[in-house]
């Protein structure tokens, strides 16, 4: 004991150090999870990979739809020239931020352009 | 799934979905993960739940996970922050710590002496570092137990690497006091009377 107050009384700075480390490591350092926290966490998993298609399909859905405005106003000619620059920009920039603004702005497409994405007929 | 891979290749695979790269990466980080937890709980079952929770975050945000650096340091984070919010959230501080003061209180006559005395300067040590406030406390743990850097605790629990250093310092004076405190109260000055 008088080895351990000399410790503390600083003329052995380390000792404080390994002291602290072999408290925790020896409270705490050779435990290990039980085998069931690994079965819950497949199963909780599992149930999620049930669900995320619903998902993934939406999303899919919503990336060929971006794919298909890009391809269709990269190929405007004529009079529609020049809506690439302006409503690409639009689109993207709003729909994604507000879905009520981006309605009002799919509704002022042109109808040309929103039959080319497959939105009118 | 072989052990050579690394934990970015294993995090682009459960970005895909794929759970059996999920259980190479928990067979990887379990241990350090369910101990740093069960240090700052005190709780076994706290414990398992973090673990739960922070691989169903490995899960959920795969696709925000940087796979260049190791797993680790992010996993440690996301452990530190549950462990936090479990203490905060139910105030087990007070039943942890009123467990270790049972426990200290309750004689150690099972244990050979020297046994005995070893167990008893580990609480003792225990004590005094659940004692700490939670930010010196992580940052003793993180550093006594897990061996982890001053740079790697900082980004961890994203203070700066000074604060981490100062917050050590102050955490092993204080746990210095409380030792030489202890140590006074079982080795009281002998009076010598030579009337």
């Amino acid at each position: 004991m008088t080895l351990r107050r000399n410790m503390f009384d600083g003329r052995c700075t380390d000792a404080l150090d390994d002291l602290c480390r072999w408290a925790l490591c020896d409270s705490v350092g050779q435990v290990q999870p039980p085998a069931y926290v690994w079965e819950k966490i497949e199963q909780q998993v599992q149930r999620r990979m049930v669900s995320r298609p619903r998902w993934w399909a939406l999303a899919r859905m919503w990336e060929e739809f971006k794919r298909n405005v890009r391809r269709h106003m990269g190929g405007l000619t004529g009079q529609y020239a020049g809506y690439e620059t302006f409503y690409q920009p639009v689109i993207f920039g709003v729909w994604e931020g507000s879905l009520p603004l981006s309605l009002v702005y799919i509704i002022e497409q042109p109808m040309p352009m929103l039959r080319g994405v497959g939105w009118a007929t | 799934m072989t052990a050579q891979c690394t934990d970015g290749w294993l995090v682009a695979r459960v970005r895909e979905g794929d759970l059996e790269a999920l259980g190479e990466l928990y067979k990887r980080y379990k241990t350090q993960v369910y101990r740093t937890a069960l240090a700052i709980t005190h709780d076994e079952r706290a414990a398992e739940d973090i673990l739960q929770d922070a691989f169903l975050r490995v899960y959920t945000y795969a696709d925000r996970i940087d796979e260049t650096v190791l797993l680790g340091p992010w996993l440690y984070r996301v452990t530190v922050n549950l462990a936090y919010s479990w203490t905060n959230r139910v105030k087990r501080w007070w039943y942890s710590l009123q467990d270790t003061l049972d426990r200290w209180a309750s004689p150690a006559h099972t244990y050979p002496e020297a046994l005995a005395e070893d167990e008893e300067w580990r609480q003792a040590l225990l004590q005094a570092i659940d004692a700490l406030p939670p930010g010196h406390r992580v940052v003793v743990i993180l550093h006594y137990l897990e061996g982890l850097s001053l740079k790697e605790i900082a980004y961890i629990v994203d203070v700066p690497e000074g604060t981490v250093k100062s917050r050590l310092h102050y955490a092993r004076e204080s746990l210095k006091r409380a030792m030489l405190e202890r140590e006074r109260r079982l080795v009281p000055e002998v009076a010598y009377d030579f009337t």
